[in-house]
């Protein structure tokens, strides 16, 4: 029987790193996030030059379809005027799920993976967090002013729940971030696990699995996506909600 | 003689961790599953016509409940091939 701590050096967390005097830089990620990005630009501005009135291609049925749902669930959540949420959410999710589904294209040499997926490096699902938080603060201080702003961390009802309000204003963005990363992060070593199998199992069956397992990564991939702007939509509301 | 012993303990340890992180989280994931299924059924058996609305709940509460096991599999991986493992 083969030692199965042969499956304990799985590599974890390994980037094609730079360093640079203010820390080290994850190139693989930074190289698919701006894969990623040249995607969804070109994506969009295929559907701008291809948008008619008549009838619609593929593309801008996809594209209608999903501004279309985003467009509705800003308006029964947070109200009409409130437009410049959508989008963000469009945005984030177009990206996200571009970002996550890079995976699928094959990249690696010499047992290096130089097309992961971005969201499994933590700093881009922070970084993603990060400007949700940003967005959704920006929209509450130019609704209310900056001193109203600050004023409702105290007023708003239920009164003198400030602690509270901190941990859930901290939690947030946290959550998003991690929720996103394990997601993420987890599809990646299950494939580097089950490849690690070979070891122990014949190789049609852990090539077998690793596909079904894919499968089930990108539809992860897909829910993870949805999920995130969808909250992003809901924090907006959290964040510019009239007392009643 | 003393650091072998000492690696075999965290390793052990190591191993012991991970597998209750990912136990608890499978619990627990199949827990929230089958609950947010099981009124998605109900709801579906009350009144079918609002089958897709039903549909996306699910979906999103799934991607909620399924965040938290997989933030222990990360944990666990950080546990076993991480600290573990030099």
């Amino acid at each position: 029987m083969p030692s199965l701590l042969g499956i304990a050096n799985v590599p974890v967390g390994d980037h094609v790193t730079a360093r640079t005097p203010i820390g080290t830089l994850n190139l693989d990620t930074i190289w698919v996030t701006a894969l990623a990005g040249l995607i969804v630009l070109t994506l969009g501005l295929i559907m701008r030059r291809q948008a008619t009135s008549g009838v619609p291609g593929k593309l801008q049925l996809f594209w209608e379809f999903l501004v279309g749902t985003v467009s509705d669930q800003v308006e029964t959540s947070i109200g009409p005027q409130y437009r410049e949420a959508v989008p963000v959410a469009v945005t984030l999710f177009i990206f996200i799920l571009t970002a996550n589904w890079i995976e699928i294209l094959p990249g690696v040499y010499h047992n290096t993976d130089y097309l992961p997926a971005a969201s499994a490096d933590v700093n881009l699902t922070y970084a993603l967090a990060l400007l949700v938080a940003l967005l959704t603060n920006w929209a509450s201080i130019r609704k209310r002013g900056l001193a109203g702003h600050v004023g409702n961390w105290f007023l708003a009802k239920p009164r003198g729940m400030f602690w509270e309000r901190l941990l859930g204003e901290i939690t947030r963005p946290v959550t998003l971030a991690l929720r996103l990363f394990g997601n993420l992060f987890a599809g990646g070593i299950m494939i580097a696990l089950i490849l690690a199998f070979t070891t122990v199992v014949s190789s049609p069956a852990t090539a077998v699995v690793t596909v079904v397992w894919k499968l089930f990564d990108m539809f992860i991939g897909a829910i993870q996506a949805f999920i995130f702007s969808l909250l992003t939509i809901l924090y907006y509301e959290f964040a510019v909600a009239e007392e009643h | 003689m003393a650091a072998t012993t000492q690696k075999a303990i965290e390793l052990a340890g190591a191993f012991a961790g991970g597998g209750l992180a990912l136990g608890g989280g499978a619990i627990g994931a199949a827990i929230g599953d089958g609950l947010a299924g099981s009124q998605t059924i109900a709801g579906i058996a009350r009144q079918p016509e609002v089958q897709g609305r039903l549909y996306t709940t699910m979906f999103l509460i799934v991607g909620l409940v399924e965040a938290m096991y997989f933030i222990n599999l990360a944990i666990m991986a950080l546990f076993v091939f991480v600290l573990a493992k030099g």
